[in-house]
């Protein structure tokens, strides 16, 4: 049984159709990407997997439980328990350090363990600024405390909403180095992409065009296997960082 | 973390939680202020018949009748039934001009018919220390003081509840990104309310002594009635309930805008 299933998933928007009965699918420690032009519905589809959003019609399970049937109360602890969010813009408390960003997640269950914080902050490569406040870090490093947040409470469900799109290339790199680090301890990675490069280092890609899938995903495992029998990414695509980053989730 | 989070909210919004305490602090002040006087003014009116010490009833000769009672007159007074005390002032020539005479409430008229009846020539009657007129002014100010303290407490109500608004809206990006993260819009808006609550509390011990010192001068200089000092009575309590009450009316409010925040739009930066 996938972990992730989507079923004729539909959002309108007044007149406007944002996802159109998209089905779909993901396993548990896969890491799909979602491409598409401005407005073709990726970040809709994001927002009803996150349950920030209703769909108008169609269903969403993950790991078995039925997020469309959610209550407003068992809403917020899907959230809470199941998903981590990253964000383009980061979304950082502006006057709390790195640290206390990432502990603000852990609050949510009225359990703030700075130790755990400050592990995940290293596993990012920011151990060197758990006191800094965001602006006092670059657009990579918020990025970076922004990922720590949203692993902080193991969730089994990653979404990630151009996560490099205010990035350089360096950063890029290691944004994707961490998402694939993700991916290889189990958890189910959806990323929403414009950018082609990061979209070929994803298990899966998925295309959508006015609300609908244009793309036939590929077979399941089939980069995965590549990837097993040593071949590299696309030319010209995203590297590995010389973070070391990415790994020991 | 949430003192962490309530001192650097504080610290950045530190000019909007003061004007929220300066509006809950007058409405504080006023409705303290007319606690502490209409208290002031029932217990001086009570205490003219109910004084723990003193007289509360005066015996006078008769318009017409002698200048003065007769001398043996105050010790007869004096053993009454109902009688705790009595005490004579003197006339020029002898007697008493008057005999001041400390009896039970309950037991006034009655005292007063049976020195009437004893003490021939004499005329008892009780002694109020707040005259009909000034019991007048009194309920007069009272209610002048509960107008004011209707429109200020109103006032702040529009202004905490504005500026409360205001912050929420400052705050939809916090607010969308903690609903992402799975907090709930109740604890949300109890994050705001500790913020809130700290205001009200320094609002509502300012409002307190500011609204007891007001009481205590319009007393003594309007009725010329002294403090009775710190009085651990419902007065007290009158100021931090309506800052209390302000706040909260407040919080209601802003629970309500913190629900419609959609953080899907919000964090998309619409």
């Amino acid at each position: 049984m996938p972990f992730l299933e989507i079923e004729r998933l539909s959002r309108r928007f007044g007149d406007v159709l944002a996802l159109d009965g998209v089905t779909l699918s993901a396993e548990r420690g896969e890491w799909l990407a979602v491409t598409g032009p401005s407005g073709s519905g990726k970040t809709t589809l994001l927002n009803v997997l996150a349950g920030l959003d209703r769909p108008s019609s169609g269903t969403v399970r993950v790991g078995g439980e039925e997020v469309t049937a959610l209550g407003r109360r068992e809403l917020a602890r899907y959230r809470q328990r199941r998903v981590g969010l990253i964000f383009q813009q980061f979304h950082l408390m502006p006057y709390l350090t790195a640290a206390e960003n990432v502990m603000l997640a852990q609050y949510v269950h009225s359990v703030a363990d700075r130790g755990e914080a400050e592990a995940a902050l290293a596993r990012v490569g920011l151990a060197e600024r758990l006191d800094h406040l965001p602006s006092q870090l670059s657009g990579g490093e918020q990025q970076r405390v922004c990922i720590a947040r949203a692993l902080i409470n193991q969730p089994p469900l990653v979404l990630a909403d151009e996560p490099t799109g205010n990035l350089d290339a360096e950063n890029e790199a290691i944004v994707v180095d961490l998402l694939a680090g993700l991916r290889d301890a189990g958890h189910t990675v959806v990323l929403v992409t414009h950018s082609a490069a990061l979209a070929a280092r994803a298990d899966r890609e998925v295309r959508l065009d006015h609300g609908r899938i244009v793309t036939r995903p590929a077979a399941l495992g089939d980069r995965r296997e590549s990837r097993a029998a040593g071949e590299t990414g696309p030319a010209g695509g995203l590297g590995t960082a010389a973070s070391g980053a990415g790994a020991g989730w | 973390m949430i003192l962490r989070l309530l001192a650097a909210s504080l610290r950045r919004r530190g000019h909007q939680l003061a004007l929220i305490a300066a509006a809950v602090a007058v409405a504080a002040a006023s409705v303290a202020a007319l606690a502490g006087f209409s208290l002031r003014a029932s217990r001086s009116g009570i205490e003219g018949e109910l004084a723990a010490f003193g007289p509360n009833l005066v015996v006078r000769p008769q318009v017409g009748g002698p200048a003065a009672l007769a001398a043996g007159e105050l010790e007869r007074v004096a053993a009454l039934p109902g009688v705790r005390s009595a005490e004579g002032v003197a006339a020029p020539g002898g007697g008493w001009v008057r005999i001041e005479v400390r009896a039970g409430r309950e037991r006034l008229e009655e005292v007063a018919r049976a020195i009437e009846a004893r003490v021939a020539g004499a005329e008892a009657r009780p002694l109020l220390r707040i005259s009909a007129a000034e019991r007048d002014l009194a309920r007069r100010l009272t209610l002048i003081l509960a107008a004011a303290c209707l429109v200020s407490v109103l006032l702040a109500l529009v202004s905490v509840a504005a500026a409360t608004t205001a912050i929420v809206e400052e705050r939809r990006v916090e607010v969308g990104l903690m609903l992402a993260l799975g907090y709930s819009g109740r604890r949300i808006a109890g994050f705001l309310a500790a913020e809130l609550l700290a205001a009200a509390l320094v609002a509502g011990v300012v409002g307190e002594i500011a609204g007891e010192i007001a009481a205590g001068r319009l007393a003594r200089g309007v009725l010329d009635l002294a403090s009775p000092g710190v009085d651990p009575s419902w007065a007290w309590a009158a100021a931090p309930a309506a800052a209390l009450a302000v706040v909260g009316a407040a919080m209601t409010f802003a629970l309500a805008r913190i629900g419609r925040v959609e953080p899907a739009r919000v964090l998309r930066g619409e």
